[in-house]
């Protein structure tokens, strides 16, 4: 029998990663623009 | 001769190279200690990135290299769910607390965060300084005492050192660069230290993966031997218990707003316009080296099989990362991979130090004692304070107590429980009072603490997730109950708001 990693089980492992590093260099961009 | 053995060992040498190291950072920090303010706050001149990779080291213990990919193996790609939970309560604290702190605790004049209590709520009665100190005091006595025991063992484990030799050499050199450099080496040191953690956990799973013939292999591995750990969401027990399991691992990140030796290191860099960049450093190395030490683990399993399963594993799951070191490096080069668990745990406990010492100096000694103390006798009483605690702490470990481990599992809890929910809120609410303050602090403490002798409680979730809302809970309601802040300290708040 073959295994693999199902597709949901890929999409938590990247969808946080991606995610919060999108919303850190948002945080960036943003303060950026205010300060 | 064990003293031959142990100097003719290519790993040995490149190892207290790096000890040495960063003794000389310590040393090299030395002069520029002149008041206490630099010995515990680095006279608030650290840059971007010294203060996310200094916050990041700081927080993250041998447990990134020995406690997660350990899980991991356990649990496979299930783990993920701790790694999210904290990668989101670190950003919250960048995105949220870093800022208002750093800005709040300068206008102030703010040391440590019972010194922040204190003045934020215009306290007179000096009782939020004198009990947070307490906590802060308590609790880091036996962080830093685990973290010794850590050092010991690693010691021990990679080098074949005995338990208590190790222990004192490991105990020896962070006591000696944090007592001589104080706040600037240890965030240099940890700086240091979180790039090798960094650069170790990067390399040794891609080496591992490499080494049984790829991704696929590895998977077609694992899978073989534990199917349910290439599986996210594990549903064994039924679709509510893995809700729970998951909303109960995530919940570890609640504490972050509430750990003095990583949001102390916020209120020292030298703009606060600085931090938005180092979220960003600091948001990727947290991602990188979580998830690394997941591919630490699911390697290790399919390297070493049915070695590290089982309630009686050959090797011990938590070694996976030290046994896959010296399995696939040279040994010149597995001493500085090995050296990356030291940093570790060295940037952790410097941190304990440091900030316990800073609350006997500041909130006990020139509270209480010396109130005109001058800033050459602080940065002594500081120095002083950190071979105080390091000796307990020392004692505390010596015996290599089990006790001193368990009781270490609450602590970040007690803390999180206590002072995170407090934290937080009084960088947010201006109508928040210092009655508010204490009973958040006094209920999230006892019932962090009460919380986890339940087993009923215990058994479903883990205590911080309830602990953290009634704290939070309380300090909504006793604040609402009592009479609203002065016009002074509403006005701070409004200045530092609009900032």
């Amino acid at each position: 029998m073959t295994h693999s990693i199902s597709l949901a089980t890929w999409f938590w492992l990247i969808f946080p990663f991606v995610t919060l590093i999108a919303l850190s260099i948002l945080h960036y961009i943003q303060e950026g623009r205010n300060g | 001769m064990e003293l031959t053995r142990l100097l003719s060992d290519p790993a040995v040498f490149t190892f207290s190279l790096y000890l040495m190291f960063m003794l000389l950072i310590g040393l090299w920090m030395y002069r520029r200690n002149e008041s206490l303010s630099d010995y515990v706050l680095g006279g608030r001149r650290l840059g971007s990135w010294l203060t996310a990779l200094a916050a990041q080291a700081s927080d993250m213990s041998a447990w990134l290299l020995m406690g997660l990919p350990g899980f991991a193996v356990a649990s496979g790609f299930g783990s993920i769910w701790l790694v999210i939970g904290l990668a989101v309560g670190t950003f919250v604290n960048w995105k949220f607390v870093a800022k208002r702190l750093r800005v709040y605790t300068e206008k102030l004049n703010a040391l440590t965060i019972p010194d922040y209590l204190e003045a934020r709520f215009g306290d007179n009665w000096r009782v939020l300084r004198v009990f947070s100190a307490l906590v802060i005091v308590v609790f880091f006595l036996l962080y830093t005492a685990s973290g010794f025991v850590a050092g010991g063992k690693l010691m021990n484990q990679a080098f074949g050192f005995d338990y208590t030799t190790g222990l004192y050499v490991a105990a020896l050199i962070i006591i000696a660069y944090t007592f001589l450099g104080g706040f600037l080496a240890v965030a240099w040191t940890d700086f240091f230290q979180g790039m090798l953690m960094f650069f170790a956990l990067v390399i040794v799973p891609i080496a591992a993966i490499r080494s049984i013939g790829g991704f696929d292999a590895m998977v077609q591995t694992v899978g073989e031997l534990k199917p349910e750990n290439l599986v996210a969401f594990q549903a064994t027990d039924g679709v509510g218990m893995a809700l729970v399991g998951i909303i109960s691992l995530m919940a570890w990140g609640l504490a972050y707003p509430g750990l003095p030796h990583v949001v102390t290191k916020f209120m020292a860099i030298r703009q606060p316009d600085m931090l938005r960049k180092s979220t960003v450093i600091a948001m990727v190395w947290v991602l990188v080296t979580m998830y690394a030490a997941v591919f630490v683990g699911m390697a290790g399993l399919a390297v070493y099989k049915g070695d590290v399963l089982g309630d009686a594993p050959k090797i011990d799951p938590e070694t996976v990362f030290i046994k896959l070191s010296y399995l696939l490096f040279d040994p010149w080069v597995a001493g500085f991979l090995v050296a990356a668990i030291m940093a570790a745990i060295m940037s952790s406990v410097d941190s304990f130090l440091l900030v316990s010492s800073s609350a006997l100096a500041e909130d006990f000694y020139k509270t209480f004692f010396r109130r005109s103390a001058t800033e050459k006798e602080l940065l002594w009483v500081g120095r002083i304070g950190v071979l105080l605690i390091a000796g307990i702490a020392l004692v505390l470990a010596h015996s290599e107590n089990q006790s001193v481990f368990s009781l270490v599992a609450y602590a970040w809890g007690g803390l999180g429980a206590s002072l995170g929910p407090v934290i937080l809120l009084s960088l947010y609410w201006k109508r928040m009072t210092r009655e508010g303050a204490l009973a958040g602090m006094l209920v999230g403490m006892f019932a962090a603490i009460v919380l986890h002798h339940i087993p009923a409680v215990t058994s479903y979730v883990y205590e911080l997730l309830p602990a953290f809302f009634l704290s939070l809970l309380s300090v909504v309601v006793v604040s609402k109950l009592t009479r609203e802040p002065s016009a002074e300290v509403q006005r701070v708040f409004e200045e530092v708001a609009q900032r």
